[in-house]
């Protein structure tokens, strides 16, 4: 598939045709409607690890993947609900336990083969039978003890162990793609390693396009299945070329080579608005401080909230990140439920009333610590240094008295020290990568996961009411609960939640069909 | 003939210098208080998760376990599979290398026609005006910080006048070759392939003149000070005194003693891009070695990690040969 010999058409050729085109387009009297280019060529600096669904779980694949494979279900992040995709429809037993899917009839693979019950269950097979694929850790623990059955060709059945909430929505992410069985064997026939190896670099899926080329940090090639059975893909195919540099993309767009740059900074964003189109997403990633109770002063309440209170959030998002931002007071992001607008209000800039509380809590001299970030790491979709931020949170917390040591680390050794709990605090941030808050709160309440070991927290109520929130199966109940979890979380929890990045993405104006989505990145049909 | 005891030598001397630096490498990062499968399993991954993939790294194994299992696959010509892509090291360095050595072949051509040029014009017109450009030239060209220059090149090349493409390796609209050596321009000009071949140079050419020029600066400044020492020599002025020809004098006895430093300095900079222009191969979308390097780093992907210093080592090794071959041509004494 890494062959570079296939011909292309000549760009000579496609230029003067379209000049042809445009002598034509003079001469007719109606208005010239900006055509939509065949090719869609997105510049970015995020590259593809794997293209086997399970195993991927970078932002440049997951989008990809999103676009090439299909699930059974998907979000509505507007309506806050889950739709149907491949499954047209399905039904939850009274006890939360057993789910029954139907199979939209016309549904067929880029093949031409229909989606059957069959390759849904060789799809999930996979992931329980694959541990170290790491995306998969999102569906595998409910999948590993569930029954999965096939009555009959369109019908698939899976009866969990336990009731979980979460299970549902977990469907709609890109681990639990359904990869078309007979084309896999077809391909590589029945050693799942030899599975693996083809799906590392081949697509088998139902989406509107297919991976026809990809050479890993050059560029990767979608091409338009033809078939689709949701309709006609707008482009024939889409290019995603790996560019490093926010420079070389405005560049590459201002040249027209290509048509939409993925990383560039808010300031590019700003001198491009008005000749391009501006694309605002959401990215449900939380910044926050991360703070490790078993360092002392972080075990004292006051000194927490003084923390809260002592940084300039309004300066960060507006100065710092130039307004392409908002301000987060939790963990759950807004479009899933749970979400708390109101919390963002809870605590502010009073640097005054951060040193109060300081003094109330024995620490009027202040106190000192060591603040750690990853090094070379940039605010995602911003392109805003990391190390500003730190900056900013060093003299923000220097004016009540604070002494902050920033320390930069490389991504590995930081996260090994942070995952054994030796941080005292860090700068982090944590994206949902399924449509439901589940996976959030548990990893900052739930004190039976890893995560909430790294900073020492273990609340007996939250956990609690995350391991009930878990099985409820009336959703209006269980979004009270995330709601009531989230403003504890934030009230008590070890974190200094800050803000949520606002993506912005610049396009040609010829650009359509191409829409933002947070999680997957973009949607393409 | 003596070349080539000389190569066999160094071929055999180059495996105690291959074994010492996997050693080096795989010692060093041990040292690293980062643990891959950590950083692998993710945000949300349970210890049982993390456990599970240090057992199919074989990371759970007493260090010189994994050494002496890591050298008997290297032995077998075995790079083993990266970590992080499940793809054979192998084929990947097999991907980057050729990209990196073509830029970096490039860019010490156009590296050692200025640095030369201008070391030893200013050399021969010392004090005058012609030394001083050049010296401001190797100032400029020694100090001046890589991704300036090349987003400045960028931003005129490309953006404004639009000569030259703005990055990557080649334009997806021309019908390439087939990649018989992987280095587009000799894959193309050996293929007799017009158009993509010209498209493979325009590519080339920022880039290569980027890193060139920061390279030319330090050669111009090796071969001005060789050359001076030269031209003050007492053959220097028998030549003269002989009666030859300025030119020949300067050309026949001058340079061709004076570029003994050169090329040894040469060898260096060539070996240090080889290494991999980090920063040159991002500004330009370059897909070379220099950023699988970085991110074999950074991610502790070890298989890719051990594989890439092998290949800088034998770089460095062959580069220096290269270099010891040129002595003998340059240098009459040495082959006595």
């Amino acid at each position: 598939m890494q062959s570079r010999n296939s011909p292309r058409p000549s760009s000579t050729l496609a230029a003067i045709a379209a000049a042809a085109l445009g002598l034509i387009a003079c001469t007719a009297p109606q208005p010239a409607e900006p055509q939509t280019p065949t090719t869609l060529t997105i510049g970015w600096a995020a590259d593809l690890l794997t293209l086997d669904p399970p195993n991927e779980s970078g932002t440049a694949g997951i989008a990809v993947l999103h676009n090439v494979y299909e699930t059974l279900v998907s979000y509505d992040f507007t309506a806050g609900t889950l739709k149907g995709k491949l499954a047209t429809e399905w039904e939850v037993s009274d006890d939360g336990r057993v789910y029954t899917f139907q199979l939209a009839e016309n549904a067929t693979f880029a093949n031409g083969q229909p989606v059957t019950a069959e390759d849904v269950l060789f799809s999930f097979q996979r992931v329980v039978d694959w541990p170290e694929a790491i995306q998969g850790s999102q569906i595998r623990p409910a999948l590993a003890e569930a029954t999965m059955t096939s009555p009959d060709d369109k019908t698939v059945q899976i009866a969990l162990a336990a009731p979980n909430a979460s299970f549902l929505p977990s469907l709609a992410g890109t681990a639990a793609s359904i990869i078309s069985k007979s084309q896999v064997l077809e391909a590589a026939g029945e050693d799942p390693e030899a599975q693996r190896k083809w799906l590392n670099e081949n697509t088998a899926g139902s989406g509107p396009y297919q991976v026809t080329e990809w050479v890993p940090n050059s560029y990767v090639t979608l091409g338009a299945s033809k078939s689709w059975w949701g309709g006609t893909p707008t482009y024939e195919s889409v290019e995603i070329r790996s560019l490093q540099e926010s420079s070389q993309q405005q560049a590459a767009l201002q040249q027209g080579d290509i048509n939409v740059a993925m990383d560039l900074l808010p300031q590019q964003v700003t001198s491009l608005t008005g000749d391009f189109e501006v694309l605002e997403g959401v990215d449900l990633s939380t910044y926050y401080l991360s703070l490790n109770l078993a360092f002392p002063p972080f075990d004292v309440p006051k000194v927490r909230e003084a923390i809260k209170w002592a940084i300039d959030y309004d300066n960060i998002i507006n100065g710092l990140l130039a307004g392409k931002a908002a301000r987060a007071g939790g963990v759950i992001a807004e479009g899933l439920p749970g979400f708390d607008a109101s919390l963002a209000d809870d605590y502010s800039y009073d640097p005054e009333k951060a040193k109060a509380l300081l003094k109330e809590a024995g620490y009027a001299n202040g106190f000192s610590f060591d603040l750690y970030y990853v090094t070379g790491d940039s605010i995602r979709g911003l392109g805003v240094p990391l190390s500003t931020l730190a900056e900013k949170i060093q003299s923000d917390l220097g004016d009540v008295g604070i002494k902050v040591n920033v320390v930069a680390q490389d991504l590995s050794t930081l996260f090994t020290s942070y995952r054994a709990a030796k941080l005292p605090a860090l700068i982090w941030y944590f994206g949902s990568t399924i449509p439901d808050p589940d996976q959030i709160v548990s990893a900052h309440g739930d004190w039976n996961t890893q995560a909430t070991t790294r900073v020492s927290f273990n609340d007996r109520a939250i956990t609690e009411k995350i391991l009930r929130a878990r099985v409820l199966t009336d959703p209006d109940e269980r979004a009270a609960i995330y709601k009531e979890i989230g403003e504890r979380l934030s009230e008590i929890g070890p974190y200094v939640f800050m803000f949520r990045p606002i993506p912005a993405v610049v396009a040609t104006p010829d650009v359509s069909g191409f829409t933002l989505t947070p999680i997957w990145s973009f949607n393409l049909s | 003939m003596l070349v080539a005891q000389m190569v066999l030598r160094r071929v055999l001397l180059m495996i105690p210098i291959l074994f010492g630096v996997t050693l080096v490498t795989f010692l060093l990062a041990q040292v690293i208080p980062a643990d891959p499968a950590v950083a692998l399993a993710g945000n949300t991954a349970t210890d049982e998760q993390v456990q599970a993939i240090r057992e199919r790294l074989g990371l759970d194994q007493p260090i010189w376990v994994q050494y002496v299992n890591y050298l008997e696959r290297l032995l077998a010509g075995d790079l083993g599979t990266s970590i992080y892509s499940r793809r054979p090291v192998a084929g990947e360095i097999a991907l980057y290398l050729p990209a990196t050595i073509e830029l970096a072949t490039a860019a010490i051509i156009v590296a050692l026609v200025i640095g030369c040029t201008l070391g030893v014009l200013a050399a021969v017109y010392r004090g005058r005006f012609l030394d001083h450009v050049g010296r401001l030239f190797a100032i400029f060209g020694a100090s001046m910080p890589v991704f300036w220059l090349g987003l400045l090149l960028v931003l005129i090349f490309y953006t404004v006048l639009g000569w030259f493409p703005g990055g990557g390796r080649f334009d997806r609209s021309v019908p390439q070759p087939w990649p018989w050596t992987g280095f587009l321009v000799l894959d193309n000009l050996l293929q007799l392939n017009g158009p993509a071949f010209i498209d493979a140079l325009a590519h080339l050419a920022l880039p290569a003149i980027t890193l060139g020029i920061m390279g030319a600066g330090t050669i111009a400044r090796v071969t001005r000070a060789s050359m001076l020492e030269v031209l003050s020599q007492e053959y220097i002025r028998a030549a003269k005194a002989k009666g030859l020809t300025r030119r020949r004098v300067l050309v026949v006895h001058g340079v061709r003693n004076a570029l003994l430093p050169t090329v040894t300095i040469a060898g260096l900079v060539y070996g240090s891009l080889l290494g991999g222009a980090v920063l040159t191969e991002s500004i330009f979308s370059w897909p070379g070695l220099g950023r699988y390097a970085v991110d074999a780093m950074f991610r502790q992907d070890f298989p890719a990690l051990m594989a890439v210093v092998m290949v800088i080592a034998i770089a460095y090794a062959v580069v220096n040969l290269i270099v010891d071959i040129a002595y003998l041509f340059l240098n009459p004494t040495l082959r006595r």
